[in-house]
């Protein structure tokens, strides 16, 4: 119960970049879940809807204000010119950022930087490598064209990567005390 | 466990939008997931007891007792049959009778249509054509104004003055 607890709550924050709105998002998906005991217990998938459910609840909260909107991001351009030129400078960033992969103190950075992202990148960003949704699933799911998606997605890593580059004393030592990472890592490599 | 090989030092592969993806892939996946706080399953619990103290009554329909679910469903079908069976035999002087609020709307109403009415045939056929020109004018430049409002504060708001163009 504890493991899908931390995983639920993961998906919802890593969403929402908001513990407190991802503790709301879990608390609505064990609600439902509770809706749905007899079928769920004892279920292996029962992990894997919990997320489905705290994703789709994630996703419904912010995209709830955001669909008057939705016209005029879409009419950005796309801007995608110099995207090879940047991400060799966001690479020649992060060269040196592997080595120390396995460390908390980067663990919280990497967490941190996700959730100083603006939604628009974010949100795309988790999707595809938290939840492992293609690029056509996000577009369906953000209600946005497929370019708009691959745009964000790679702004998102670009911005990702410059945040993880600047010296490690800008991120504050408040918001590393604020993710505690579990004893348990699982990974995704 | 296994660690993994230390990656190839940049520059190495030509698509560098690829291999900044594997990299980010790599950062994002080593993070393990977050405890979720304490106060959560107590939450959980509270609420759940809040809504079992509630009322039948007070609850979602699908969580009404079966009688009372197709009480519910039998009333709403009852409903509907009124409805039409009031479309279908018009005038009827019985709801007039039961909904007298109901006349008085529908009098009201076309009242205001007849007025509306009028009031288009007295305005110049040429000042209709050159308002509905002007409401269109007006809507594109505000529209344009809107557009150009959400670049300018989209621009602002990206984090370390990320470029967008």
């Amino acid at each position: 119960m504890r493991d899908h607890q931390d995983r639920v709550y993961t998906t919802a924050v890593r969403l929402m970049g908001s513990p407190a709105q991802a503790a709301d998002i879990a608390q609505d998906t064990f609600l439902r879940a509770y809706e749905h005991f007899d079928t769920l217990r004892g279920n292996p998938a029962a992990g894997a809807w919990l997320r489905t459910v705290a994703t789709r609840l994630a996703l419904n909260q912010l995209t709830r204000h955001q669909r008057r909107w939705r016209l005029f991001s879409e009419l950005q351009p796309a801007g995608e010119e110099d995207s090879q030129e940047q991400a060799i400078e966001a690479l020649a960033a992060t060269d040196d950022l592997l080595a120390g992969v396995e460390s908390e103190e980067l663990h919280c950075r990497v967490r941190q930087a996700l959730a100083a992202l603006p939604p628009h990148q974010r949100i795309p960003l988790v999707l595809f490598h938290y939840e492992e949704a293609s690029y056509e699933q996000i577009a369906v799911q953000l209600g946005v064209s497929l370019s708009k998606v691959k745009t964000d997605i790679l702004r998102g890593r670009l911005a990702l990567a410059r945040r993880l580059a600047e010296p490690a004393d800008r991120t504050g030592p408040v918001a590393l005390a604020v993710t505690a990472p579990t004893p348990a890592v699982a990974r995704r490599t | 466990m296994h660690p993994s090989p230390p990656e190839p030092r940049f520059p190495a592969a030509p698509d560098a939008a690829a291999q900044l993806q594997q990299r980010v892939s790599r950062l994002l996946g080593a993070v393990p997931p977050e405890q979720a706080p304490a106060e959560l399953m107590p939450r959980v619990w509270a609420q759940l007891a809040r809504r079992r103290a509630l009322p039948w009554w007070r609850r979602s329909v699908l969580d009404w007792p079966l009688p009372a679910q197709l009480a519910f469903l039998a009333a709403g079908l009852a409903l509907a049959a009124a409805t039409v069976d009031l479309r279908m035999r018009a005038p009827l002087p019985m709801p007039t009778q039961l909904l007298p609020g109901l006349h008085a709307l529908i009098g009201l109403y076309g009242v205001l249509l007849r007025s509306a009415s009028a009031l288009l045939h007295a305005i110049p056929g040429a000042w209709l054509q050159g308002g509905l020109v002007l409401g269109v004018a007006v809507y594109a430049a505000l529209f344009a104004l809107l557009v150009l409002g959400h670049r300018l504060l989209a621009d602002t708001r990206t984090p370390q003055g990320e470029a967008h163009h």
